[in-house]
């Protein structure tokens, strides 16, 4: 038992289902408002949570988003099954992006989402295996200068 | 003023309410919950939008507004249509003739809100103008919609427009101008709870600049019976004025503006839901109503129909030859009011109504066991406990709010499910 979990929750994440994009981001942030989590972490941890939601959806065929909720912080671990990420620091770069034309023509895949998961998490960690899967794990803290 | 809670309007009459879930399922803060057979309001989670009141057949939800008498305490009695007043169908009595008959009924003066409308937009204008980074800015013309921020998108509330309301940017104009007159009187006529309480518990401002609020059916009545006729000053709002009783009044005007309109209490919660998750394109202003059409939609307005409502509005909008009041030079005056005139003078605080406990593990702790519980349960949302649905029943039973035994289902074991169980038990 990890010091300080408060709650752990899966999600199961269908690649290319856009119907049901944003659900589980969305659940996310139900339930960081239900525990009262202060809103600025909430809109941090949403939008990295909705960006990693995307990837799945985009370029895996399937994952599963946990949720686990601490007392000091809020973390979010993403696995895949899919192509992953040959060159990491590559994909990181604002504006690189492997997306399909389909989808870029729904408006998806602009090459923003890892650096917007950075900018919105305190810790980042992407761990990624050609062929197999990708892991991206993040963390927003939760301060008290936020209470 | 009344000794009543004047966190919302609405209230029940348990004599008339049965116990049916109607209101139950479209409250969108689910606010409510039947006990003993008679629903009952959370004070804090209720926003006035009237959604139950509309779907009442046993007429049990009501507003409270005041009693028209009130205003024989004041020497001075100046009385604040709204715009939507407009869209009211008077069968044959002439617009004239309202104006006298309410005169009549003991007021000196009427004002078209529409005037503080035109205000409200020529200032909103210029703040957009003026303050290029808050975006979107949210109007505050619907009550129920700050209501909303308040309880459930409280980070929002930094985009609600320190504009005053138009008839709060009215009701302190009117004052400024009649400053002279002792013990005057301003009143709001409501087309719905949620303006009525925007009178009673203010949001934003420190003291509301009007002294009581009526209920319109109430005044339709007496207009209609009473034949009396007296006379009276009157104010008129321009064509842009009576155009925000309907949606897309204020997007008309501030058509150089990118502009979001929304109506129905369900959108605009879907809307800004999206809206805090930042998945909406850039805009500037979010022009959005708790009632379908927007005003003419509001439940207290005397209509039978909210269509014929606006279009009733559109068609007087078309009888007036200015854009602007032509009695109160709207476009001059505007930059010369005061600032009491046209900002609120205090901050919306937020009141969330959203978490589970105020302690993080108090709160997750609740949701585990909410979680539990909720596996148990039919998972059909009949509303028979009392609560909105499964899941709320769930988490009302894992606050200690609401016994498992409530559940009908759980005793009786008649569920789809449990059927099936049997079924392949037997098998």
């Amino acid at each position: 038992m990890e010091e300080n979990l408060l709650l752990v929750e899966k999600f199961k994440i269908q690649g290319r289902d856009f119907d049901r994009a944003g659900e589980a981001s969305s659940q996310i942030k139900t339930i960081l408002k239900k525990l009262n989590i202060p809103p600025s972490v909430i809109r941090k941890a949403t939008i990295a949570a909705y960006e990693t939601e995307m990837n799945i959806i985009i370029y895996a065929y399937h994952g599963v988003m946990t949720l686990k909720v601490y007392k000091n912080k809020v973390k979010v671990i993403a696995e895949d099954k899919g192509p992953g990420i040959p060159d990491i620091n590559l994909a990181m770069q604002e504006g690189y992006s492997t997306a399909p034309p389909e989808i870029l023509e729904m408006g998806f895949g602009a090459g923003m989402g890892l650096a917007n998961i950075k900018k919105n998490s305190d810790i980042l960690e992407i761990k990624s295996n050609v062929n197999k899967g990708t892991t991206v794990t993040f963390e927003v803290s939760i301060n008290e200068q936020h209470k | 003023m009344n000794n009543i809670s004047n966190l919302h309007s609405i209230k029940i009459k348990s004599e008339n309410c049965v116990g049916c879930t109607n209101c139950l399922r479209v409250c969108p803060t689910e606010a409510i919950r039947i006990k003993n057979g008679t629903a009952i309001i959370k004070d804090l989670k209720c926003i006035d939008c009237g959604e139950c009141i509309k779907h009442c057949p046993h007429l049990a939800s009501w507003a409270q507004s005041d009693d028209l008498r009130i205003i024989s305490n004041y020497d001075y009695r100046i009385l604040i249509l709204p715009s939507s007043f407009n869209g009211i169908d008077f069968l044959d009595i002439e617009p004239e003739t309202i104006f006298k008959r309410i005169f009549a009924l003991g007021f000196n003066e009427i004002w078209e809100e529409g005037i503080g409308a035109e205000l409200y937009l020529l200032q909103t204008e210029k703040w957009l103008e003026m303050n290029a980074k808050k975006r979107p800015l949210i109007s505050t013309s619907c009550p129920s919609v700050i209501r909303l921020l308040q309880v459930s998108f409280p980070t929002l509330i930094p985009n609600i427009s320190p504009i005053n309301a138009p008839k709060d940017l009215l009701a302190f104009f009117i004052r400024e101008q009649r400053r002279d007159i002792k013990n005057l009187g301003v009143f709001y006529l409501a087309p719905c709870p949620a303006r009525v309480t925007s009178v009673r518990n203010t949001q934003g401002l420190k003291k509301s600049p009007i002294d009581g609020v009526f209920d319109s059916k109430d005044l339709y009545r007496r207009i209609i019976k009473n034949n009396i006729i007296s006379e009276g000053k009157i104010f008129k709002a321009g064509r842009i004025g009576l155009s925000t009783g309907t949606i897309g009044g204020e997007g008309a005007f501030l058509k150089e503006k990118r502009v979001i309109k929304i109506d129905g209490i369900r959108e605009v919660k879907n809307f800004i839901e999206k809206l805090e998750e930042e998945k909406v394109p850039p805009f500037d202003f979010l022009e959005a109503w708790a009632c379908p059409t927007g005003c003419t939609g509001g439940i207290l307005l005397p209509v039978n129909n909210i269509s014929i409502a606006s279009y009733e509005l559109e068609m007087s909008e078309k009888q007036r030859t200015n854009d602007f009041s032509s009695d109160i030079d709207t476009p001059k005056l505007y930059e010369s009011l005061s600032k009491k005139t046209v900002f609120l003078d205090s901050k919306i605080k937020p009141r969330p109504q959203y978490f589970l406990a105020e302690d993080v593990t108090t709160a997750a702790k609740i949701m585990e066991k909410t979680k539990l519980i909720y596996s148990r349960l039919p998972k059909i949302d009949c509303g028979s406990c009392g609560a909105p649905s499964c899941y709320a029943f769930a988490e009302d039973v894992a606050k200690k709010e609401a016994k498992l035994i409530e559940c009908i289902f759980l005793g009786k074991k008649s569920t789809k499910k449990n059927k099936q169980e049997k079924k392949s038990a037997m098998e």
